[in-house]
């Protein structure tokens, strides 16, 4: 960790205002573009985000600064992520049950051609469970065991939705950018 | 690489490092929930306005009370010269008649005992025909000046109360032409001044015992009240001053960056001879930080549960390379900084707390022209609340930080001494400052082996005023 966050570390760990905020503005882009990942709608963001943030300033004295502190935090805003969408959990059947696993050769999905927030609204317009295991697989980096711990799930069934994501993720991309494309 | 993997891979590129800014409508919900940790401070910061400007509101309060609300034409009136009976009728029947309408009360507390004019034989009141308004009202009024006779008014005024007598008809009374002093006696200028007139007459007896009670001829004990803010000189002095007996050159106890600040009202009552007893009432903010730097060797052991988390531990003894800590015992090292790997400590806290203190304080008051200066000596109560303590440690082992909140209420009784001075800006008002340095009888922590003796030094600005 670098001295200047140590030093803002430090200063909210005081409870100065300036260092608190300085800390927000630090990391708030970042970590507003995971919690769009992980909602469904802009306004739910903001609320993941503000929950988040909240939870990082009420539990900065247990940081330990062996690891970056953006990883922390990121830690936290998708747990808090993650409890408010199991809070308001909304069983949503999806119709993707049917997806087939991917096919075809890699050059020939469009993702390349997707810009960061395209890929953030693909993702954010998928359903629920598959959304979540996508995020926390291909984005941060969880295994599954981790994800089935997190989710309340079996590893298998992590694993199937996975699949299930990147294939709806895949039909979904494509259709969009062949409409696009005529 | 797979299907799969290469998704995973091109959407991980280009999200990991993706921003996105949010609206500011989020902070404000940060900001908000973290206020509400905060709003302790401002309180204090108002407790001071609110102390400053309430002191300044009694004060004006009582000042503009004081205003003189006399009006001359219901002044009481007195001749110097008792063997006049024509005049001194003339005076108690023009007196009687104003208190009579106007201010029947007025006349009670000015002109009881001697000073009021016995009746004569050979009075002659004024009357008029008939008892119209306009004839009563000229009556009253009538102080045209007579030839011989000193008024307190100024001329102008006599010509105009005597022009409008005039111009209403009526005959202006006629006292004769002798010498009298009309005076208004709540003037304290005139009362040396009647005293040598009217030397030969019971008036003046009379006159000298109201200002015993009126003027401050003799001396007499004088009250103050003030309001005042102060900041503690804490320093490395003030708090936990300890050791562990057995490990003193081990241990060192710093504190560092204290700071107390608040403010109160005080009274003041000063003695004819100069002897002050005061009082006060003060709220304040106390924080401090204090470095416990710890260095130990050798082999020891634990008792109690060393691998609690983070429970506290006191070392109670230390001997043959042994250190045995005991658990059940709450003191200010962390247990987690006492495992055998440790060999260094630091340790660090944060303690905050908030003061309701009342001092007694005596003291003397020696006077330099415009400046006071009074030593004092104090005793108090004070009363600790609102305590929260942040703790952080850091030993060989990975960095250890957490934080603990208790509660703390703590009583203690201190005794003290100081001084302050004053500097007198008018005759009601003063301003000043004062230290004081107070030591605790009841120390703030002990334990077994580890005690503090709290002292205090602070600084006060302070504002009195007069009553």
């Amino acid at each position: 960790m670098v001295v200047d966050e140590q030093k803002l570390v430090a200063d909210c760990l005081k409870g100065k205002r300036t260092a608190q905020k300085g800390l927000y503005d630090k990391y708030k882009g970042l970590m507003f573009a995971v919690c769009l990942r992980y909602a469904q709608s802009r306004p739910e963001a903001e609320d993941m985000l503000q929950e988040g943030f909240i939870k990082v300033f009420r539990d900065l004295p247990s940081y330990k600064p062996t690891g970056p502190l953006g990883g922390w935090i990121r830690t936290v805003i998708v747990h808090t992520a993650l409890e408010q969408i199991r809070k308001k959990r909304i069983k949503t059947q999806s119709s993707y049950d049917n997806i087939v696993p991917l096919t075809g050769h890699p050059q020939e999905t469009p993702l390349e051609d997707l810009t960061a927030k395209e890929l953030v609204q693909f993702i954010s317009s998928l359903p629920e469970e598959y959304r979540l295991v996508f995020n926390l697989y291909a984005i941060e980096g969880y295994s599954h065991a981790e994800i089935a711990e997190l989710l309340d799930i079996s590893v298998a069934n992590s694993k199937v939705r996975l699949s299930r994501a990147r294939a709806a993720l895949k039909r979904t991309v494509e259709a969009n950018y062949s409409y696009r494309s005529k | 690489m797979s299907e799969e993997q290469e998704i995973d891979g091109v959407v991980r590129s280009k999200l990991i490092d993706y921003e996105e800014i949010p609206s500011a409508a989020v902070w404000d919900g940060v900001d908000a929930n973290l206020n509400t940790g905060r709003k302790r401070f401002p309180f204090f910061y108002w407790l001071i306005v609110g102390v400053l400007l309430g002191g300044v509101a009694v004060s004006l309060a009582y000042e503009l009370s004081e205003k003189p609300t006399y009006h001359p034409r219901q002044t009481p009136y007195v001749s110097n010269d008792k063997s006049n009976s024509e005049l001194n009728d003339w005076l108690a029947d023009l007196s009687t008649k104003n208190s009579a309408e106007s201010q029947p009360s007025l006349k009670q507390p000015y002109m009881e005992g001697s000073i009021e004019p016995e009746p004569s034989a050979n009075a002659k009141h004024v009357e008029t025909p008939t008892k119209s308004p306009s004839q009563s009202r000229a009556t009253k009024t009538d102080l045209s000046p007579r030839p011989g006779v000193s008024s307190s008014y100024s001329d102008s005024e006599n010509k105009s109360l005597a022009d409008e007598g005039n111009s209403r008809g009526t005959n202006p009374i006629q006292p004769p032409a002798r010498s009298a002093s009309i005076f208004h006696l709540e003037d304290p200028s005139m009362i040396p001044l009647l005293s040598l007139v009217a030397i030969d007459q019971d008036i003046s007896k009379n006159l000298w015992n109201r200002s015993k009670t009126d003027l401050d001829l003799r001396p007499k004990g004088i009250w103050y009240i003030g309001a005042f803010v102060g900041y503690d000189l804490n320093g490395k002095d003030a708090e936990a001053k300890g050791s562990l007996p057995a490990y003193q050159d081990s241990l060192l106890v710093t504190e560092e960056n204290a700071n107390h600040f608040g403010g109160g009202f005080l009274a003041s009552y000063r003695t004819p001879s100069g002897w002050r007893f005061s009082s006060s009432i003060s709220f304040g903010k106390w924080c401090q930080s204090t470095a416990y730097d710890l260095k130990i060797s050798g082999q020891y052991e634990t008792s109690g549960n060393p691998t609690g988390t983070l429970e506290q531990g006191v070392i109670t003894s230390v001997g043959n390379g042994n250190i045995v800590v005991n658990y059940d015992e709450l003191d200010f090292l962390p247990s987690t900084a006492l495992s055998p790997e440790v060999y260094s400590l630091s340790y660090r806290t944060e303690e905050c707390y908030s003061r309701l203190s009342i001092p007694l304080e005596i003291g003397y008051e020696l006077n330099f022209g415009r400046f006071n200066l009074v030593p004092e000596l104090s005793a108090g109560y004070a009363y600790f609340f609102n305590y929260q303590r942040s703790e952080t440690a850091s030993a060989e082992l990975p960095s250890l930080r957490f934080e603990k909140t208790s509660d703390f209420n703590h009583h203690t009784v201190y005794l003290g001494f100081g001084g302050q001075v004053e500097y007198s800006i008018t005759d009601r008002w003063s301003i000043g400052v004062g230290y004081t340095n107070q030591q605790w009888i009841t120390p703030l922590f002990e334990t077994e082996n580890f005690e503090t003796s709290p002292r205090i030094q602070s600084m006060q600005a302070q504002f009195l005023f007069r009553l």
